[in-house]
């Protein structure tokens, strides 16, 4: 719409008449005089100039011209817009001057910035208005609604395999032990940390959570001793999974991500060396603080041995030798959840440590 | 001809009946090492008079009673925990320390009724019998307290101790007579003008439980003390029946002077039960129920708690009772199921046509989910 193929000089504008005559000097105005002297040059007896009586215009109206230009007797006189100049000097869009299939897209919208309806060469279209059907939505030009989403026309699937070509060169293959071993990993590769980047639209590119960091650290390979563990334990709390021996540190409290995950390496450190303290009142933990309740040393073990020994001289045939199998057994069942099955597994072994069938 | 085949349908069903009598039901075995005759799975009958001897009538759950009443008879189904209980009374010996089986099993899988049937089965034995209908009575069901003289904390329940002492009166009848050849083995001073000198039968502990109720809960105590004295020098053999035992360790509704509920520690007859169960003694066997109405709370619609002994003695009452042998109660087969359905059948007991057909067999066995309470339920309103 901005283009035009011919241009044809101004020359017989009125404006540059008008200017012509005022760069010329005080004969302006005297073509309008003696024209409006008229073509009847007379005077009366008294001298006075003859008054033309006034009935129409000496000019032919736009509707006789109109009438004249449709029916072909006059020439239609095509008359270029005031501002063309202005509007010759301005670029046209980069969109309609651009061949998508020749350029790369990637020099064009290098880095992520906002939505530029001059240089997209797509039809995109964003507002609403009542009756879509009868009525498109809002063209791209002007459209402050682009505008105010993110947009990612800088993370297209070719930006993006260019990117990783450019940093090939500064990244090493992942081990391949590491792939084919998942365990040997955890005692490799001890830490892992974990957090998410979040996407959405919305008028702010910024998610709340994106700054919490997991990390989750393999105990086993801190190498602590028994009683460092024990007071790991008893520190980290719900923190430390006993079933896979994971500790999950879930920091939050800072503002951005690296924050957070210095400090969740900070309370890494600060357990470890908290956990290898030995304070003077930990010689004083009694068999009842344990963690666990030990078969060896308990009340259960002496009475059951000197059951069994009783046992024997009653007569029946009771199993010494399963004591440490039914030891372990105890052990399990006096520290996990009971359930119904080890109940009949406890019984089942009793049975066969006093003989009675 | 209608008529005379209703005679002949009479003359049948007493037929049967005196069949049954005579041939179908049997007794467990008398004798401790004689191999039994009867196997699992079968139906045993506990003579009314035994019954009433043995004051079966409060100690068995009541739609047992109650069909006890009805029916004129106790027949009973025996079954895998009743002879393992049998099987480990028959080791009970001077030398070995007091056997400790706890009966666990879900809701209405026949723990109280087991226990029923070892209180029997020891009665045929003449075995001294200390039967508890519930642990629970003594911690939440207390009438009277005093503080004891004897124990300064300890506070006495005399309503409870009397009706130990005479439920073990009642139910050791057949064994009354040894129980007046033993002897005590110590003064006992009950107050300024009671007192029971040495030498005397420990029958005599009983009556002056029973005479005198402000002292009966030292009596309880003196009388287990000897009980367990006599049995370890092999005078007699024990059974030690206690039903919701869990509940000696459970909590109490015992309030003290400032307010707060004792600890059941501080019940005396908590506390002589207690010294019961502990293995310190030889030659009997202690039979307890782990149930799981001390922890159920009827209010709590959603939880469900645990039936295991672990679960429900806890800690303290765990560490306590071990090493025990646990003793699961489970629900019926298929078997088990018929057997009850023939009895209930022949008995009229299953008295409506549907429950009579073989369709109405299953449905009562599937309705019940093959739950002893619940089949017995449903068996009585059909």
């Amino acid at each position: 719409m901005h283009r035009l193929t011919h241009v044809t000089a101004r020359n017989k504008s009125t404006l540059a008449d008008k200017l012509r005559s005022a760069v010329g000097g005080s004969d302006y105005g005297k073509t309008k005089q003696s024209f409006a002297g008229g073509s009847i040059s007379a005077k009366d007896e008294q001298g006075e100039d003859f008054r033309e009586l006034y009935v129409m215009p000496k000019r032919k109206l736009r509707g006789q011209t109109q009438l004249e230009q449709a029916t072909g007797r006059a020439e239609y006189k095509t008359r270029s817009r005031f501002d063309l100049i202005d509007r010759l000097s301005e670029r046209p869009p980069r969109s309609e001057e651009m061949d998508p299939e020749k350029q790369k897209w990637s020099d064009v919208w290098p880095a992520a910035r906002t939505f530029a309806a001059s240089v997209v060469p797509l039809p995109v279209r964003m507002g609403s208005r009542p009756n879509p059907e009868k009525r498109a939505p809002f063209k791209k030009e002007g459209n402050l609604e682009l505008v105010k989403i993110p947009n990612f026309l800088h993370l297209t699937p070719v930006a993006i395999q260019q990117h990783c070509e450019a940093i090939k060169k500064f990244c090493t293959p992942f081990p391949p032990e590491l792939l084919a071993n998942e365990s040997s990993s955890s005692s490799i590769l001890p830490i892992s940390v974990q957090y998410s980047t979040y996407i959405h639209q919305g008028t702010n590119i910024r998610d709340i959570r994106s700054r919490v960091v997991t990390m989750i650290v393999h105990v086993d390979s801190l190498k602590l001793s028994d009683s460092a563990m024990e007071k790991f334990i008893r520190l980290a709390g719900n923190r430390y999974d006993e079933k896979n021996r994971k500790l999950t540190i879930i920091t939050d409290r800072c503002h951005t991500r690296k924050q957070n995950l210095d400090y969740a390496h900070y309370l890494l450190t600060v357990l470890y060396h908290e956990a290898n303290k030995v304070e003077q009142w930990a010689e004083m933990k009694d068999r009842s603080d344990n963690l666990k309740v030990e078969f060896e040393g308990s009340s259960t073990k002496t009475k059951l041995v000197d059951l069994i020994e009783k046992a024997k001289t009653a007569g029946l045939e009771s199993d010494e030798k399963s004591i440490e199998k039914f030891g372990e057994m105890w052990k399990t069942y006096r520290n996990s959840e009971e359930t119904v099955e080890a109940t009949r597994e406890y019984g089942r072994q009793m049975k066969k440590l006093l003989g009675i069938n | 001809m209608k008529t005379c085949g209703r005679v002949f349908f009479h003359n049948a069903r007493r037929l049967a009946a005196h069949k049954f009598t005579f041939t179908e039901v049997r007794y467990l075995s008398a004798q401790p090492k004689a191999e039994s005759n009867i196997e699992v799975g079968s139906l045993s009958e506990i003579q009314m008079s035994v019954a009433k001897h043995l004051n079966l009538k409060t100690h068995l759950p009541s739609p047992l009673s109650k069909q006890m009443d009805t029916l004129g008879e106790l027949v009973t189904l025996i079954r895998d925990p009743m002879m393992e209980i049998a099987s480990c009374m028959r080791v009970v010996d001077k030398t070995l320390p007091a056997l400790r089986l706890v009966l666990w099993g879900a809701f209405g899988t026949g723990k109280t009724v087991t226990l029923n049937q070892a209180v029997h089965h020891a009665y045929t034995n003449n075995w001294v019998i200390v039967h508890l209908r519930s642990a629970m009575d003594l911690t939440r069901r207390v009438k009277e307290i005093e503080m004891s003289s004897f124990v300064p904390g300890r506070i006495n329940d005399p309503s409870n101790a009397v009706a130990v002492l005479q439920n073990f009166k009642q139910q050791n009848q057949h064994v009354w007579k040894t129980l007046g050849e033993l002897f005590t083995e110590r003064d006992y001073e009950w107050s300024k003008s009671e007192r029971t000198a040495q030498g005397k039968p420990i029958t005599e502990i009983i009556e002056m439980g029973i005479t005198a109720p402000f002292l009966a809960s030292d009596c309880v105590g003196a009388l287990f003390r000897e009980l367990r004295r006599h049995a370890k020098d092999g005078k007699l053999k024990a059974l030690v029946a206690v039903d919701d035992a869990n509940s000696l360790w459970g909590k109490t509704l015992v309030k003290r002077a400032d307010r707060t509920y004792a600890p059941p520690s501080d019940l005396t007859l908590v506390v002589h039960f207690r010294r019961l169960i502990a293995n310190d003694w030889t030659n009997g066997c202690v039979l307890m129920v782990a149930d799981k109405k001390e922890v159920a709370d009827a209010r709590d619609e959603l939880g469900v708690s645990r039936h295991t002994p672990l679960e429900l003695f806890g800690e303290e009452g765990f560490e306590f009772v071990e090493p025990f042998l646990p003793i699961e109660t489970t629900n019926y087969t298929e078997s088990e199921t018929n057997t009850l359905y023939d009895y209930y059948v022949r008995k009229n007991w299953l008295a409506s046509k549907s429950a009579r057909t073989e369709e109405g067999r299953k449905q009562l066995m599937h309705l019940s989910a093959f739950n002893p309470y619940y089949y017995e339920r449903l068996c009585a309103f059909n």
